[in-house]
């Protein structure tokens, strides 16, 4: 115990007479910790938040009767309630509009009859019993959240503006909720109609979403459902309401898992920065160490010296990380749930779920990588031999790396990631992708003694040319302090990859998008539903104008769309239904293989369907395959003409022709169109027509096509925000590992300095040598950063992409952010580089020189 | 025949250690000619090593002045002072101070490839090396020298720029007597020869019997 406090002394008071590196090295992991249980916690509310909409919103049900599209006949809940052993049942609407600009918020509408739904959710109305009759009264009558009225100053008895699809419905606000039950969900935008006024804005007359069931609980639960499905038509399930939880999960996973392996980037820099910390220690101490071993410290004991150093800073770092995770997580909360509002589903979080579970796993993973990142320099400190004490003068502390040993390992790791990247996906996952991803990483740090080796013997001359004795000196000083140059280089290169590969994947995605919507999405002018850009597919155009389409002056032919969120398979998919004729004469579509016209002809007759990419890829179908799709018409059976290139949705989608899909689902409706004008009839006449018949009652949203382009661009834009977010994290942990290992090199060379000043040599030459130094640090890191980088895109294009989203993005090099992310490094490390070259021209000349 | 080529008016240094401060060099009067051979000697810590450092421009003294031929370095910026070092006086450390990651050759050039951006011409290097005996040696590390061989360096590197001044701070005090005594040989000759002004601090009777004047120091003043 005595030792144990000795040994905790030394430690301490290391750490505090280096605070600079400590606090540099804490920061590091502080950091990492800090971006990862952000990500996590952001994701985890997101989740939280919708699953807790759901939950309030089905109440106390424990049966749900529902379909998907556009609903069944309210008939089913007649024949649903006489069912025996149901004790209760009510219909529902549910539905997110859009409040009117300039509120502009989604509003989830929740169409309820107001007596039968009495035992399965809880709302309070502010008022007294009289006043609660006004919502049943008036057929259009509204009841919002308290919040919500505070937050945008409405009042009992105003009035609100809906946009209910493309519809403007206009309701009274007639009573208020308290914040209970339903009303909390999604920060309580949140309004309770009566179900009749809710079939009439959406034109569902005669139509249900959903029944909810209360079940007598003594009778057996397999029992009712029999029962249940004997009396439901097909294409309508029954589902218990436990196996309801767990939907958004499946929908999120793809996304949640790249924005996991990405948040682990900054630890894994940080861990860099931890490893040089530690070792720079050991460096600095082998004459103590030497000391006390020769004293009698075992190497047990000095092993556990350096390794409580590591536990220490971790343990701190990680603390201070959980603080800048919750900081940073607000933000997170907002990317997050931007991006999985845009791509799947809206959820509307704002009060973090601060879980436990999240803080414990970012804490112990914090602590975890410092240990582990300490272990080698740990070790090396444990086999200092007691004679060291004894060495006077130069001190050899030169570590010899084996070029050829460090080259071939590297190159085992990278063919190892070779092999890995290649294999199948795991549970519909790139499991053996992100390994191959981190071996990549590995393999190529293994190369970095050989190639900056290599590197700066090809500089050297050049940098004796521009930088005269001071280029000469940077270039023998980053030979010989490889050892510890390598993980600077490690660090700033794997952070350095990592935005290089993600740009070059980003770019080229945004290339093969921007292409994409170029060719496939063609048309002169596009109508969504006004409410399109925050309902997505619940969203639908009113079906006056859908009809009249086709017969508008000046309109050649209208691509329409529809889509149903379905399941194919237990996962998420998309059914939708489109013009076979359009398809087949104006489109261009890009098939991954077979014959463009066979396909389309085959398709346009309805003896066939097509399907996305990304679900050919998901469930492992191909062309002239067969598969079954739930209809209300019962299971049926469908061949597949062909594959093609599609990028707006990564559930993967079926394309059904427009008359079989009415025919089964009898929906003729549609979310938007792309219009083909008539030669001659110009976009704005045509904007014209469309406004003068349908501005009053509607809120449509018509865009060209260059407009719609730039929409896309800019919705992809936002999703991957949150990726240059992260990285810009990274970057900055490599950035502090920089002036870190500079720090530290200045103070193991002191007496060097001391010597060469000395000798003659100005401040501004010793200053000069160091940023020279940490110019190449950057250079080197920038183009083992490039090679790594090159590496990991192809693998995200090809492997992790394509397993998780199911697409193929055409490889493209952009350039000009490559030349611009050098600038910008070789800027930001020389400018790292300042705080040591200040701190190496200040040093005193003669305390220098007196220091052993 | 004093020409003040050196000269030490009234030079003090104190260093403050805590609360009480050590008088390293008290009210120092010196005057040095040029061509002239001084050694310095008296017991551990009484400020030999302060004064050379201060006349060889790598610390300032408190108080006083120290004039180099006419020049107040006292009064010098860091800038001027380094360029003093460099051009002017050439030191020679108990510690030898080579760099460890130079080669022998590129210690020596140290000095003149800070000044002209670039190594000496050969013959030159070539001069030094083989009067020091070293040339077959020139692309060795220091730590594969031996403490006389390091020292021999130390004394090339501090005559590649050919400065008028050299101080030498017990060069040989780490080593043995055999090459001791060389190095002492070396620099009477750099005396003799080729009229260098020098500044020894020594604890041996050799030395200070080289020497042409001998100063006696005790608790920073000049006896
Ligand atoms: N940086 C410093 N801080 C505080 N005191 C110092 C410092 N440098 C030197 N001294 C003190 O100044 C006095 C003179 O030191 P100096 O090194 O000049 O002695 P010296 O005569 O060279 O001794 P030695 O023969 O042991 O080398 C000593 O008492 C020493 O402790
Ligand atoms: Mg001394």
């Amino acid at each position: 115990m005595v030792l144990f406090h000795l040994l905790k002394n030394i430690t301490l008071r290391h750490l505090r007479l280096h605070k600079g590196r400590t606090i540099l090295s804490i920061i590091g992991i502080a950091l990492g910790v800090g971006v990862f249980v952000s990500v996590q916690m952001a994701i985890h509310t997101a989740i939280e938040s919708f699953n807790a909409t759901v939950d309030h919103v089905s109440g106390k049900a424990n049966f749900q009767i529902t379909s998907f599209g556009r609903g069944f006949s309210e008939e089913v809940y007649l024949k649903v309630k006489k069912v025996p052993g149901v004790k209760a049942a009510t219909p529902v609407i549910q539905y997110t509009s859009k409040m009117d600009e300039p509120i502009g918020e989604p509003l989830y509408l929740l169409g309820i009859d107001v007596f039968s739904d009495q035992p399965f959710r809880e709302y309070q109305f502010y008022q007294s019993e009289d006043e609660g009759l006004l919502f049943l009264k008036d057929p259009h009558s509204i009841a919002i959240t308290e919040k919500l009225a505070n937050r945008h100053g409405l009042k009992k008895g105003e009035k609100i503006t809906l946009i209910v699809g493309s519809k403007k419905v206009i309701l009274n606000i007639t009573n208020l909720l308290k914040m209970e039950g339903p009303a909390n969900s999604l920060e309580g935008n949140f309004g309770l109609i009566d179900i009749a006024s809710a079939q009439e804005a959406l034109e569902k007359v005669g139509l249900i979403d959903r029944i909810d069931l209360m079940v007598d609980k003594s009778k057996p639960i397999e029992a009712i459902e029999r029962e249940l499905r004997k009396v439901i038509p097909p294409g309508v399930e029954v589902r218990r309401s436990d196996t309801r939880s767990g939907q958004i999960e499946k929908m999120v996973s793809a996304f949640h898992l790249n924005l996991t392996a990405l948040s682990f980037i900054s630890l894994i820099v940080g861990m860099f920065l931890i490893y040089n910390a530690i070792s720079i220690s050991v460096i600095q101490r082998r004459r103590e160490i030497g000391i006390l071993r020769s004293v009698g410290l075992t190497r047990p004991q000095t092993l556990r010296l350096f390794m409580g150093e590591a536990v220490w800073i971790g343990c701190l770092g990680s603390l201070i990380g959980i603080g800048i995770g919750i900081g940073l997580a607000k933000i997170m909360l907002y990317l997050v749930s931007r991006t999985i509002t845009a791509l799947y589903i809206l959820v509307k979080a704002e009060h973090l779920l601060i879980s436990p579970t999240v803080l414990i796993a970012g804490f112990g993973m914090g602590v975890l990588a410092s240990v582990l990142s300490s272990i080698g320099p740990a070790r090396e400190a444990s086999r200092i031999a007691p004679k060291e004490a004894l060495a006077l003068g130069t001190l050899e502390t030169k570590i010899k790396i084996r070029l050829r040993h460090f080259s071939l390992i590297g190159i085992g790791f990278l063919i190892l990631s070779f092999i890995f990247a290649l294999q199948k996906p795991i549970y519909h996952r790139p499991i053996l992708g992100f390994l191959a991803a981190l071996l990549i990483l590995i393999g190529v740090s293994f190369l970095i003694p050989s190639v900056t080796t290599l590197l700066n013997r090809l500089l050297a001359p050049l940098l004796g040319f521009l930088f005269g004795s001071e280029g000469k000196l940077a270039s023998r000083y980053i030979h010989d302090s490889m050892a510890r140059t390598v993980i600077t280089i490690a660090a700033l290169m794997t952070a350095l990859s990592m935005l290089i590969s993600i740009s070059i994947m980003i770019l080229s995605f945004r290339k093969t998008v921007d292409l994409w919507v170029e060719q496939s999405i063609n048309g002169d002018v596009f109508i969504f539903p006004g409410s399109y850009s925050i309902t997505g597919y619940s969203a639908l155009l009113p079906l006056e104008v859908s009809r009249a389409l086709p017969s508008l002056p000046g309109v050649k032919a209208v691509d329409s769309f529809r889509a149903l969120e379905a399941e194919y398979q237990g996962q998420p998919a998309l059914i939708a239904s489109v013009d076979g004729e359009v398809f087949l004469n104006l489109k261009v579509i890009r098939f991954t293989r077979g014959n463009r016209q066979a396909i389309l002809q085959q398709f346009a007759a309805g003896q066939a369907i097509l399907v996305t990419e990304s679900f050919s890829i998901k469930h492992q179908v191909k062309a002239g395959d067969r598969i079954k799709l739930n209809t209300p018409k019962g299971e049926k059976d469908f061949l597949i003409a062909g594959v093609f290139y599609d990028y707006s949705s990564d559930w993967g989608m079926v394309l059904l022709e427009k008359k079989i899909f009415q025919s089964l689902w009898d929906d003729e409706t549609f979310h938007s169109a792309g219009i083909y004008l008539k030669e001659g009839v110009s976009q704005e006449t045509f904007k014209e027509t469309l406004r003068e018949r349908y501005s009053k009652p509607y809120r449509l949203f018509v865009v060209s096509h260059r407009e719609l382009r730039n929409e896309v661009l800019k919705i992809f834009d936002q999703t991957f925000a949150i990726t240059y977010a992260l990285e810009f994290i990274a970057i900055i942990v490599a950035i502090l590992g920089i002036i870190n290992s500079l720090n530290a090199l200045i103070i193991e060379r002191q007496r060097d300095i001391g010597i060469i000043r000395a000798v003659g040599a100005f401040r501004r030459q010793i200053e000069k040598t160091t940023l020279i130094e940490a110019g190449m640090i950057g250079f080197f890191s920038h183009i083992l950063g490039l090679l790594c980088g090159f590496l990991l895109s192809v693998l995200l294009i090809y492997v992790i992409n394509k397993q998780s989203f199911g697409w193929t993005i055409q490889f493209s090099i952009p350039l000009w952010s490559l030349i611009e992310s050098w600038l910008v490094v070789m800027v930001t490390s020389i400018g790292a580089g300042f705080i040591p070259a200040r701190r190496a021209a200040k040093m005193n000349v003669v305390e220098s020189l007196r220091m052993e | 025949m004093e020409d003040h080529f050196i000269e030490l008016i009234n030079v003090t240094k104190i260093y403050h250690q805590g609360d009480n401060p050590v008088v390293a060099l008290d009210h120092i009067n010196l005057n040095i000619s040029k061509g002239e051979f001084v050694a310095i000697t008296g017991k551990s810590g009484c400020g030999k090593s302060t004064l050379i450092n201060i006349i060889g421009g790598l610390d300032s003294p408190g108080q006083g002045h120290v004039m180099i031929n006419g020049e107040d370095t006292s009064l010098m910026d860091d800038q001027r002072l380094t360029l003093y070092r460099r051009d002017r006086v050439g030191i020679i450390f108990q510690f030898f101070n080579l760099l460890p990651i130079l080669n022998l050759e590129e210690n020596i050039a140290l000095p003149y490839l800070l000044r002209e951006g670039s190594n000496p011409p050969t013959a030159k290097m070539e001069r030094l090396l083989h009067e020091m005996g070293l040339y077959e040696r020139r692309y060795h590390h220091p730590h594969e020298l031996s403490g006389g061989e390091m020292q021999r360096v130390a004394i090339c590197r501090a005559l590649i720029n050919d400065p008028a001044i050299i101080l030498a701070d017990e060069p040989t005090g780490n080593l043995d007597s055999v090459s001791g005594k060389q190095v002492l040989e070396i620099l009477r000759r750099l005396r003799n020869e080729q009229g260098k002004t020098i500044v020894l601090v020594t604890h041996s009777q050799e030395g200070a019997a080289m020497a042409d004047r001998v100063l006696r120091m005790h608790d920073g003043k000049l006896l």
